[in-house]
């Protein structure tokens, strides 16, 4: 066995092993059901907007804080605290992922991407930070 | 009823056409004819020639299609549903380019160019490799061309299939347009203008990016076809030299449209970074790696056994990998995923043909007899047309997976056979040895990110729910890689090829390591950030790369400056590392808001207290300044908020700078804000607006005139105090005026008075002082509303009741009035981001020289 086949080996066992360590930590997607059950770790949900329900940013109180409804795609209602500005033209995303916590029975989001629907075909994401 | 349209040109659409008929019609024959000459030593000429001829043609062709597309945009030719889609009549002129390459056909002409263009070079060039390395060309050149032909197979029963998306297609036989009812109208071109380039795709970034990143695509397509070339040719080490200046060109240019990217992201996205591990980011970033790998190997002229080959899979990979990144960003798999990937046209089946079809050329080449390379392309061939027939199953996936896996492991034993070996026994302690190992961790990190990037589409395959990474999960992986490459950076330097005494290297590399960790120690005393171990030892490795490669120049180099080129380019990659990681690891948002509410004691997971609220005219501490926010001016479809820094200076404020955050307003794809960055040496101080009301800027937009709200009655006597929303008022009392008429006639009453009214925050400080005039004039009443300046609150003094000593008042305030003219605002921090574009620059004219020295030194020879 020569050495660089020994280094190759090596490098194809760490790239094995670094695929599967970036799966087992990676984030998933889940429904406000799945996220309930485990509430100490993070997931991504993706659902509506509630449009009829109250959306609240009120900066004057605290420009970090927005709070509005968010059907997943289970169905099921749930609200959720954005630790953020309001997003830009929040009320027209067609599509809203949330990145957080289930906290009893509120979400707490740490981040939020937004898909806006445009008149035409070409769809745009944005993601806020 | 056929509806005859007036004023279309259909002229240039029938002329493009023909254009791309021709374009991909010569590529084939130059493809076939190059195959023809490589393999047939005796009759080589001819067939050379004729190759040769299709690849001007074919050059022709493309150059065609794109003078005929960029007159349509150009003369606005809306009947053209290319023009239609990304450019209107009132774009300017310079974002024709742009205009050009935003859609996917556009952007596919523009690497077929580049191809073009290179290709033409290598004619002239390559001598001997001509026709290996011109059919890899060709071929590719024919998948590219395909893109943009839009035809349709069509074979009822059997298959229907959509090759490629044409740019000449007319706006009413778009299929987006099928049954508006301005079909219906003879005339519809007459009022008919461009859907318009998205506004936040208008800048000058937008011409120059694309432009250099689709060089690079195209630049890592040379050592590909020299590196096919060499197997096909059983030349196995012969293709370094000629291809050597093509990789680190393609490795200068491929990297700089990648740090254009993020300098643009930087000026003018509003992510708060240069870099965000996007999908679309990796996807470019991956080959560069694997690019610069295999570049370095195949600096080790008698490279042998292993190291040849990682170096033949780098090479071969980087080609690879930019198709992939291809399939990415255009098939639509990102979806959501991504911040800018393109939309789907309904062309994955084709992109993954692209894919697959340069994975198994190589494996095809190193098979030894023409037997079994018939053999395993009738294997693959009815392996597709299975995948057809069973439309793609898992069972199917499956099995493409595994003759994935035996294909590498075939072409690995294959070329453990032929490939020359080493014999003398390798030193583990050598330059090429430790290359060796620089390149695999290259891999390594070109893997893991393009692991993670493919998420979307490991979630499509085998129904997984992974969610795209966090920027700290690349981070946390990525860090740990950068470590161990600058330190080989660093090391390798010191190393000569063949064998090393120990002693002698440690003597040379004592110094910069001991002057590295000086430094490290020294900015740990200095700054409180320094205590993270992986940040800590990042810092140390990028410093150490940076001052062995200056240690390496200055000893040996300092009379020969000309071949100092690899060292340069060294310390600018150290620089790159090392600006990143003091910039977002010293990253600090200053913009916090001074409210009641701990938001950590709520949710200690997220202190994003990044945000502050400026109402206009306020002034609001911030870190060491004072912002004021002056208001917004609207130009165009563009928002400039005025924010001015003051600082504070023997107990006064002095300004000290403005920024002028914005807002590009956009209907269709979305209001987006741009930043505004100060720019300092040590520093930068990075605005942008997160919030804004955007009704108001409408209303301002259209002219409207101010709403207020319905008015409310109050009877007050003198020093009363009334309450708004936002504010309070007090009633200061009467005053007489003295009338100006001195004419006015003595029998009738004129009286002029008017009320005085002071407004409040809740904070108590003045806001405005308002006059409400009263007159009475022949028994008649007039009144006059008064506006405060700041609050835009209107209070008419309706009535005065002289007996009760009361007045009777209306107050109306303003809709969205100035009160309510407030931004969020994000500032940012970004430290020793110079150190970063510094890098960058060093590193592009470090390859250049490298690559210019060797230049001459091969005509000197």
């Amino acid at each position: 066995m020569k050495k660089s086949h020994i280094v190759l080996l090596l490098i194809i066992a760490g790239a094995v092993g670094l695929a599967f360590y970036s799966l087992q930590s990676s984030e998933t997607y889940a429904s406000f059901a799945e996220a309930m059950n485990e509430p100490d770790k993070t997931f991504h949900v993706v659902g509506k907007l509630n449009l009829e329900k109250e959306m609240v940013y009120n900066p004057v109180v605290d420009a970090n804080l927005f709070t509005f409804y968010l059907i997943d795609k289970e169905g099921q209602e749930k609200k959720v605290l954005l630790y953020k500005s309001k997003p830009q033209d929040f009320e027209k995303s067609e599509q809203v992922v949330v990145i957080g916590k289930m906290q009893g029975n509120e979400f707490h989001a740490k981040d939020v991407l937004t898909k806006c629907p445009s008149k035409y075909s070409d769809a745009q994401t944005q993601q806020v930070k | 009823m056929e509806i005859q349209y007036n004023g279309e040109n259909l002229w240039l659409g029938i002329i493009g056409n023909l254009f791309i008929s021709l374009s991909f019609s010569a590529a084939i024959l130059s493809t076939l004819a190059y195959c023809m000459a490589g393999r047939n030593e005796l009759i080589h000429t001819g067939w050379k020639r004729l190759g040769r001829i299709g690849f001007m043609l074919h050059s022709v062709g493309v150059l065609g299609i794109i003078s005929t597309l960029f007159y349509i945009l150009l003369s606005h030719r809306f009947e053209y549903h290319y023009a239609w889609q990304h450019s209107s009549r009132d774009l300017p002129s310079q974002y024709v380019f742009a205009a050009f390459w935003e859609g996917q056909e556009g952007s596919f002409l523009l690497w077929t160019f580049w191809h073009v263009v290179i290709g033409n070079i290598l004619i002239w060039r390559s001598r001997e490799w001509e026709p290996y390395v011109m059919a890899i060309f060709s071929v590719v050149q024919v998948f590219l061309a395909s893109m943009v032909i839009g035809a349709v197979i069509d074979i009822p029963g059997i298959i229907q299939y959509k090759i490629g998306s044409n740019p000449f297609l007319l706006t009413r036989e778009h299929p987006s347009m099928a049954g508006l009812p301005f079909l219906n109208n003879p005339d519809y071109l007459l009022k008919l203008d461009g859907r318009g380039l998205n506004p936040s795709l208008q800048n000058y970034w937008m011409t120059i990016h694309p432009p250099t990143l689709f060089l690079g695509f195209a630049l890592t397509l040379v050592p590909y076809a020299y590196a096919l070339a060499g197997i096909a040719n059983k030349k196995y080490t012969e293709w370094f030299a000629p291809a050597l200046p093509w990789t680190f060109v393609g490795i200068a240019v491929l990297g700089t449209g990648i740090l254009m990217g993020g300098a643009w992201a930087y000026e003018a996205l509003n992510f708060g970074g240069f870099w965000a591990w996007d999908p679309v980011e990796n996807s470019s970033l991956v080959p560069w790696l694997t690019l610069v790998g295999g570049g370095h190997l195949m600096l080790i002229k008698k490279n042998k056994g292993t190291s040849l080959f990682v170096a033949f899979f780098l090479i071969i990979i980087s080609f690879v990998l930019i198709l992939y990144s291809t399939f990415l960003t255009r098939s639509g798999v990102l979806g959501d995923a991504s911040v800018h990937s393109f939309t789907d046209l309904g062309m994955t089946g084709q992109l993954l043909m692209y894919l697959f079809f340069f994975m198994w050329l190589p494996v095809v080449l190193i098979m030894p007899s023409f037997k079994t390379r018939l053999l395993y392309s009738i294997f693959s061939l009815v392996l597709l047309l299975l995948g057809f027939y069973l439309n793609f199953n898992s069972f199917i996936k499956i099995a493409y997976f595994i003759f994935g896996l035996v294909s590498l492991g075939l072409a690995g034993y294959l070329a453990n056979r032929y490939f020359p070996q080493d014999t003398q026994g390798e030193s583990a302690f050598s330059r090429e040895f430790f290359m060796f190992i620089g390149s695999l961790l290259l891999l390594i990190s070109g893997l893991h990110l393009t692991f993670e990037t493919s998420k979307p589409v490991i979630n499509k395959l085998i129904g997984t729910n992974y969610a795209p990474g966090s920027i700290d999960t690349y981070n946390k992986v990525q860090a740990v890689l950068a470590i161990l490459i600058t330190v080989m950076m660093g090391v390798s330097q010191f190393l000569l090829y063949k064998k090393n005494i120990l002693d002698v290297f440690w003597g040379k590399i004592m110094r910069s390591i001991m002057i590295a960790a000086g430094l490290t120690l020294l900015a740990g005393l200095v700054f409180k950030e320094f205590n993270n171990p992986q940040y800590i030892l990042l810092c140390f490795a990028s410093g150490f790369t940076v001052i062995a490669n200056a240690d390496y120049i200055i000893r040996y180099l300092t009379k020969n400056l000309k071949m100092a080129g690899a060292s340069l380019a060294h310390i600018g990659f150290g620089m790159i590392i090392l600006g990143a990681v003091i910039s977002a690891g010293h990253k600090k948002f200053i913009s916090q808001n001074v409210n009641r509410i701990n938001l950590e004691s709520l949710n200690p997971d997220f202190k994003n207290n990044e945000n502050i609220m400026l109402h206009r005219g306020d002034t609001v501490p911030m870190y060491k300044y004072y912002l004021s926010y002056q208001g917004d001016t609207l130009i165009g479809n563009v928002a400039y908020y005025r924010v001015d820094y003051f600082t504070l200076k023997n107990g006064r404020l002095e300004k000290a700078f403005t920024l002028y955050p914005k807002l590009i307003m956009n209907e269709r794809m979305g209001n987006s804000p741009e930043p505004a960055t100060k720019h300092f040496i040590d520093k930068d101080i990075f605005t942008h607006v997160t919030y804004v009301d955007v009704e108001k800027l409408k209303r301002k937009k259209n002219n409207e005139q101010p709403q207020y709200t319905d008015p409310q009655h109050f009877t007050i006597q003198e020093k009363d105090t009334v309450f708004g929303t936002r504010f309070y008022v007090v009633f200061e009392g009467l005053q007489a005026e003295t009338p100006l008429e001195e004419s006015s006639p003595a029998d009738s009453l004129f009286i002029q008075l008017k009320g005085v009214f002071s407004v409040y925050n809740v904070r108590g400080q003045i806001l405005d002082r308002i006059y409400s005039q009263y007159e009475i004039r022949n028994n008649y009443v007039y009144t006059k509303p008064g506006i405060g300046e700041e609050t835009g609150l209107k209070i008419e003094l309706e009535r005065i009741n002289p007996k009760e000593r009361t007045v009777e008042v209306n107050m109306a305030e303003l809709k969205g009035g100035k009160m309510n003219d407030f931004i969020i605002m994000q500032a940012i921090i970004f430290p020793g981001i110079n150190i970063l574009w510094a890098g960058c620059v060093l590193m592009v004219i470090g390859i250049f020289l490298s690559v210019f020295y060797r230049l001459t030194q091969k005509t000197m020879v």
